[in-house]
């Protein structure tokens, strides 16, 4: 059983847990979450604790991946909550997730740290430390107040995208480098969803601009590699 | 540079500058409710060293310069500046990118920094910091989680008397599953909720800083001593508790923490929780302990380090 912790209104969590085979990928809502799941878990002896998911019951040893879209639940999704009481719900539904997923022993798309429910959620003070140890070129920035203020950048500028799922790179005109870079960033991070923002003066030698660890799952060819990253062969 | 970030009325952080001013170190104290006027930058130009500038009542402060940090923010959302603003006001959102600048930077800060944002955070998960708690080899109480009415009902009918409270670091008091509660345990659909196997005994509360620790130990009329008639006696921990507490405070990544113990009849010691921005002044004040005096030796001492 395929996990994706998602929102209601991200028609592309639908649209993954159907490039699923059937029955084998369960979406996870704040708001079904009443209605949909159902979680006995005794934190002594996680392996033994059961999850009953849209009337069908599983061992927490049945859940084989989690893809979280997400990188919390927020207080507006328990509209069956009193609205005095969303705020409470929702910070112990995001507790209750942080400890779920992290006890889950199987492969995660982008495993829940202690602040977030998908990846690391680090900003870019953060991260640059790590790219600078992994001496990846980062572009230059100034945040103020936790606003970025455009610096100069000169004419011409080239930008390139590029999202890493597992081992695949996804993006036709890679270049090898940002493939590499892209690589070591996943294994630094022991996550396998990452996407790199890049910038060039020149076209050749790119600097990282940005790193986030939430997928974007709307792009197709992501949806299919994030199937292929759960079903390809051991 | 020590760098403390709080409030005065916040007798820990009083307790801490009090101590730094009698021995005449050298720190720079920021009141918290300068969320609203103060401003941090951050440059990263590509060639040289980040720079990160702090500017605050016309002073210019490096942070590059910051080598010991010590921070216990508060909720700028229950400040007179807030009051007739939403959540999404400019004024909210100001302090808010403030806020989270100036944590991201210490979070990332080489020097000591006595709690880290991001493994304090484990506090904000009871159940993830209870597995780490495991992993230290202390015990846990046998815990529950659920929104299911039937299997808090199983639970329940196994261990008759179990205590409830929140998942998350939102504080709750903690109280007894009584009749009254069994009344509503349908309620439990709506969000999951923590039951907790009661352990008799004695509290303990251990403070552990780097490798030293305050252990005190407490009784109370109340289950939740924080909330009863209380008092507490200095004592020392089994060689194996003390081994325990400092391996928890280490894989919760923390330098400073509080650490609630329970002591059974049958000499076991088990783990309820850790605070990782413990408010140590309510227990040195009950105590005598000379938590703030430690806890300035080693931020003089960390300052020192890195100036020669």
């Amino acid at each position: 059983m395929i996990l994706i912790i998602s929102n209601i209104a991200n028609e592309a969590a639908t649209a993954l847990v159907d490039r699923f085979p059937v029955g084998a990928a369960s979406l996870i809502t704040a708001s079904e979450f009443h209605a949909s799941f159902r979680a006995g878990i005794a934190v002594s002896d996680f392996s033994s604790s059961g999850i009953t998911i849209r009337g069908a019951g599983n061992s927490t040893k049945d859940v084989s991946g989690v893809v979280t879209t997400i990188p919390c639940f927020l207080p507006q999704e328990f509209y069956y909550i009193e609205p005095a009481d969303r705020n409470y719900v929702c910070s112990e539904m995001n507790a209750f997730f942080i400890y779920f997923l992290s006890e889950l022993t199987c492969p995660k798309l982008n495993p829940p740290s202690t602040r977030t429910l998908s990846g690391m959620s680090l900003q870019k003070i953060e991260w640059m430390k790590t790219a600078h140890t992994l001496d990846i070129p980062v572009w230059p920035f100034h945040l103020k107040n936790s606003q970025p203020t455009d610096l100069d950048k000169p004419a011409g500028l080239h930008y390139l995208k590029a999202t890493i799922i597992g081992d695949t790179i996804i993006g036709d005109h890679t270049p090898d480098s940002i493939a590499t870079t892209m690589i070591r960033l996943s294994k630094a991070f022991s996550l396998p969803y990452l996407s790199g923002h890049f910038f060039s003066p020149d076209g050749t030698d790119y600097f990282l601009s940005e790193l986030i660890s939430v997928p974007d799952i709307n792009p197709q060819e992501t949806q299919q590699a994030i199937v292929n990253y759960f079903l390809k062969p051991a | 540079m020590i760098f403390l970030w709080g409030l005065l009325e916040d007798t820990p952080m009083s307790m801490i500058c009090d101590e730094l001013d009698s021995r005449g170190a050298n720190y720079f104290f920021l009141d918290h409710r300068k969320v609203f006027d103060a401003d941090i930058e951050y440059t990263y130009s590509g060639h040289n060293r980040p720079r990160c500038l702090l500017h605050t009542d016309g002073q210019v402060i490096d942070m590059q310069e910051v080598k010991v940090a010590y921070c216990r923010p508060y909720d700028f959302r229950d400040y007179p500046q807030m009051l007739g603003r939403s959540a999404d006001d400019p004024v909210a959102g100001k302090a808010a990118g403030f806020e989270a600048q100036l944590m991201t930077f210490i979070n990332a800060l080489d020097g000591l920094v006595l709690n880290r944002s991001d493994p304090s955070a484990s506090n904000n998960s009871k159940p993830y910091q209870l597995s780490v708690i495991r992993r230290s080899g202390l015990k846990i109480p046998e815990t529950f989680i659920s929104n299911d009415s039937n299997a808090v009902a199983d639970f329940l009918s196994r261990h008759p008397d179990v205590i409830y409270k929140s998942i998350s670091g939102v504080r709750s008091i903690v109280q007894t599953v009584s009749d009254t509660q069994l009344e509503y345990l349908d309620d439990v659909k709506w969000c999951p909720t923590l039951f907790q196997k009661k352990v008799p005994g004695i509290n303990y509360r251990v403070h552990v800083l780097g490798t030293q620790l305050f252990a005190v130990r407490i009784e109370s009329d109340r289950v939740d001593y924080r909330y009863g008639n209380t008092t507490m006696t200095v004592e020392s921990l089994p060689e194996q508790v003390a081994a325990q507490c400092l391996t928890l405070n280490r894989l919760l990544g923390l330098h400073f923490s509080g650490i609630d113990l329970m002591r059974t009849p049958d000499e076991e010691w088990f783990c309820f929780e850790v605070n990782p921005s413990p408010a140590f002044s309510y227990f040195q004040y009950h105590s005598g302990l000379p938590i703030s005096s430690a806890l300035a030796t080693c931020m003089i001492e960390a300052d020192r380090s890195t100036q020669s």
